[in-house]
């Protein structure tokens, strides 16, 4: 466990108001992001707050088996997939065999066509450019939800593959394939736009 | 020994930046990087990718600090019913 977590454990289960600030300010971001890539903006903060409601009441049973941080966001995975259900709204279903890239490819492997050159290809310079943080925005909306819920765990949590199994409940050669998937449509996104 | 076309770089790309590779593929990989122009745009665009994801996670919502509060009411009013 992160050891600044283990520290603040006993100050938690004493109650203490400044160790529960301490706890959401350090990981609310990361509940809210999980539970936007699963129910959307507009459920995502409701979510949260659901999720902080239950953990605290749960945590005096908290046994440290797992990262207070992933312990919190399989918290977060629950309340969003229930969420989902009172709204009738199902996860959309989705074949981990679907690749992504298949047609950039020539029947010998060659790419057809080849990357685009981009106008450039840092992180901080890409993201600089207003138009190209609209076209990744809409690329993570677009994908399926359990690719964009990996997809925030990893890249933008940095949680570990063991870590996303067990929030998101799948098994780990799916998390890989998931993720994978998720980077190829956004750098296929980036790609299309760069294109033009 | 058959060499790793663009289609098998695409595939393992991840398993790459998530130091997954086993020395065999890293092998292959390096060769085909050798030779292959077009592979070595993607990677660098892949990893910039990779990167984006990140810098977008740190550019949160103005209204965080408003989401704090309310959730800190929320633990007043449990701590003070």
């Amino acid at each position: 466990m992160n050891p600044e977590d283990t520290a603040l454990l006993p100050r938690l289960l004493r109650n203490e108001a400044a160790a529960y600030r301490t706890l959401v300010e350090r990981h609310h971001g990361a509940l809210r992001r999980l539970a936007r890539a699963i129910v959307g903006d507009a459920l995502a903060e409701e979510v949260a707050q659901e999720t902080w409601i239950k953990a605290i009441a749960a945590l005096p049973s908290f046994e440290g088996r797992s990262s207070l941080r992933a312990w919190l966001l399989r918290i977060a995975r629950n309340e969003a997939i229930d969420r989902l259900r009172k709204e009738s709204r199902t996860g959309e279903s989705e074949s981990l065999e679907d690749e992504v890239l298949v047609d950039r490819f020539a029947p010998d492997g060659h790419w057809r066509p080849p990357p685009a050159i981009w106008s450039h290809e840092t992180p901080e310079a890409l993201l600089a450019t207003r138009e190209l943080a609209a076209v990744i925005d809409a690329a993570l909306h677009a994908m399926p939800a359990r690719q964009r819920s990996v997809l925030t765990l990893r890249d933008m949590d940095g949680l570990d593959f063991d870590e996303i199994c067990n929030i998101l409940d799948i098994p780990a050669s799916s998390v890989r394939v998931l993720l994978h998937r998720a980077r190829q449509r956004l750098w296929m996104a980036i790609d299309a736009h760069e294109r033009k | 020994m058959k060499m790793y076309s663009c289609h098998d770089i695409s595939d393992r790309i991840g398993a790459h930046f998530d130091g997954e590779l086993s020395l065999r593929d890293r092998i292959h990989f390096r060769l085909h990087l050798a030779i292959c122009v077009h592979c070595r745009r993607f990677i660098r665009q892949f990893a910039a990718t990779i990167g984006l994801v990140r810098l977008r996670a740190a550019a949160e919502p103005d209204d965080l600090q408003a989401q704090l509060d309310s959730i800190r009411r929320l633990l007043e009013r449990r701590d003070n019913p």
